[in-house]
């Protein structure tokens, strides 16, 4: 029926026992898991699948190429500087929330992690990729193949066909640079699949009903929940500070533009 | 092995194969998007998201082939039981709550829904509905098929040894497995039975590392809020009432006054 990939935690053990992992390994993902619990919890992809699914998925296909543990659980938190809910209200990657992931998965996993958040992904550095696949260090190579595995799991089961325009192209028009960076790092199986996923999705058509919502992932807390204070009031702040960011800048491009018109 | 659906979107391409139509798609797209608020960040014992669990029950539907208020009611089977509806009432099937579940799902589907929550499912209920199983009108065949592809469900990939209560559970079915085989069987679905007596063995036959449980492993659905988040003050005031009510019920049940305990906590009676 469905791909053999996880997109459970039940699924995602049973996994990692067949192939042979061991009891180190899998408590360190139970570490990673229990992490993205707290960090994606109501959270979900534009297609509307749960954010945990898509970390489980994307560490399942990791296992299925037969990476060490570490890298496994990196895939599972993967997108925890970029979408994980630190209790903040701020976004991306900061020293404190550093500090966090290594207290909670050690020093091996956050680095893949940050250097996930940190690594440019857009075609003109894929190909630079590609192009110099052997200059990549370790951690460098085990983080673009996280890239990877993310890639493909936004394929599977037709995922992108339920994004909105912007987050679908995302995923399908790098998609036949990626699969050269597969091959280069030689992993040729999972260069087909994302060939074969691509395939599926630019053939398949959704329902006409199944009108895309999202473009971005989108966070729905539990109606007996409500937003904390500090965080509003930090949000409300970082949204005056960027009107104010954006008042300073045009009224400075207007004295340039009357400067000009004077000259 | 099986593979049910874990997702939507492995449902909704399920669906798509097993021939049913856009329409019907709709209507479970549309029943999922209710489950995403009344089950947002809520989680099985096993770790498992309880979404997951709705989809792989109403996947489990599908691949029987029942018609979609079925699948339906199967996606939301849960919802009188975990559903957070936002109401100070929890485990109560109050008219909101109803009306709420009819406006998206339509009166059909809540009927199952609302049968599904009031029907009883201990071992002495168990061999009862055994015995008067041939007696069961449609609608309560169909509720006990939702019933044991939730079972089916919660025992995939051995998910009820991942729980606190592991022990417990697997004696449970030991106990109780073969009957609800039977039961598959004489409602009609032995392509359920042998999937039911698969897994069942499966569990009975597995050891699991205790150290895999996630968050020291619960006997009970619980929710993880997003962090930004917290518990509106009226729900923290009611469920402290609730908790000192049932806590009061269990002391009042192990000092046998079980008349007074039933009080505190009707759903234990």
């Amino acid at each position: 029926m469905a791909h053999s990939y996880a997109q459970t935690i039940t699924q995602l053990y049973s996994q990692l026992r067949l192939n042979g992992y061991s009891a180190t390994d899998m408590v360190l993902v139970r570490k990673a898991y229990e992490l993205a619990m707290l960090l994606f919890s109501g959270r979900f992809q534009p297609s509307g699948k749960t954010l945990i699914s898509h970390g489980v998925g994307t560490a399942s296909i990791l296992t299925s190429l037969r990476l060490p543990g570490e890298v496994v659980a990196a895939g599972l938190i993967h997108n925890a500087y970029q979408n994980g809910d630190f209790g903040d209200g701020k976004r991306f990657i900061s020293k404190s929330k550093r500090k966090y992931i290594r207290y909670n998965v050690g020093e091996d996993v956050e680095e893949y992690v940050a250097r996930f958040a940190t690594l440019k992904w857009k075609p003109e550095n894929i190909s630079t990729i590609r192009d110099e696949v052997n200059k990549l260090n370790p951690v460098d190579r085990s983080t673009v193949l996280i890239r990877l595995a993310d890639h493909l799991e936004h394929l599977l089961d037709l995922d992108v066909l339920y994004y909105k325009d912007i987050g679908r192209k995302r995923y399908t028009t790098d998609t036949h640079i990626v699969e050269k960076v597969a091959e280069s790092l030689g992993f040729p199986t999972l260069a087909d699949e994302i060939r074969q996923s691509y395939k599926e999705t630019t053939l398949a058509k959704i329902p006409v009903e199944f009108t895309p919502l999202h473009s971005e992932s989108f966070v729905i807390p539990p109606p007996s929940y409500r937003k904390r204070l500090s965080v509003l009031l930090l949000e409300r702040f970082y949204y005056l500070g960027s009107v104010l960011k954006l008042r300073r800048m045009t009224s400075s491009l207007a004295s340039v533009w009357k400067e000009k018109n004077k000259v | 092995m099986r593979s049910y659906a874990q997702t939507n979107i492995q449902l909704f391409n399920q669906l798509r194969r097993e021939g049913y139509s856009n329409e019907e798609i709709g209507y479970v797209r549309d029943a999922y998007e209710l489950a995403l608020h009344l089950f947002t960040g809520l989680y099985r014992p096993s770790g498992d998201t309880f979404l997951s669990h709705l989809v792989g029950t109403a996947s489990i539907l599908a691949a029987l082939h029942t018609p979609v208020n079925i699948v339906t009611a199967g996606l939301l089977h849960a919802a009188y039981i975990h559903g957070d509806f936002g109401i100070l009432s929890p485990r109560l099937m109050s008219g909101n709550k109803r009306q709420k579940i009819r406006d998206v799902a339509g009166d059909a589907v809540e009927d199952y829904i609302a049968r599904y929550r009031s029907l009883k499912w201990s071992s002495r209920a168990i061999s009862d509905i055994g015995d008067r199983l041939d007696n069961l009108d449609q609608i309560d065949r169909d509720v006990l098929l939702i019933r044991l592809a939730n079972e089916l469900e919660d025992s995939l990939n051995c998910g009820v040894l991942y729980c606190s209560d592991a022990d417990r559970r697997r004696q449970y079915i030991e106990r109780w497995g073969q009957d609800m085989v039977e039961m598959a069987d004489r409602l009609g679905f032995p392509a359920l039975a042998s999937e039911l007596s698969r897994v069942f063995k499966e569990v009975t036959s597995t050891e699991i590392q205790r150290e895999l449980l996630i968050c020291s492993g619960r006997d009970r659905a619980y929710i993880i809020a997003p962090r930004s988040y917290h518990m509106r003050l009226s729900y923290v005031f009611f469920h402290t009432i609730f908790i000192g009510m049932r806590i009061l019920s269990k002391l009042c049940y192990k000092m046998g006054m079980n008349s007074v305990g039933a009080l505190f906590d009707p759903s234990r009676g």
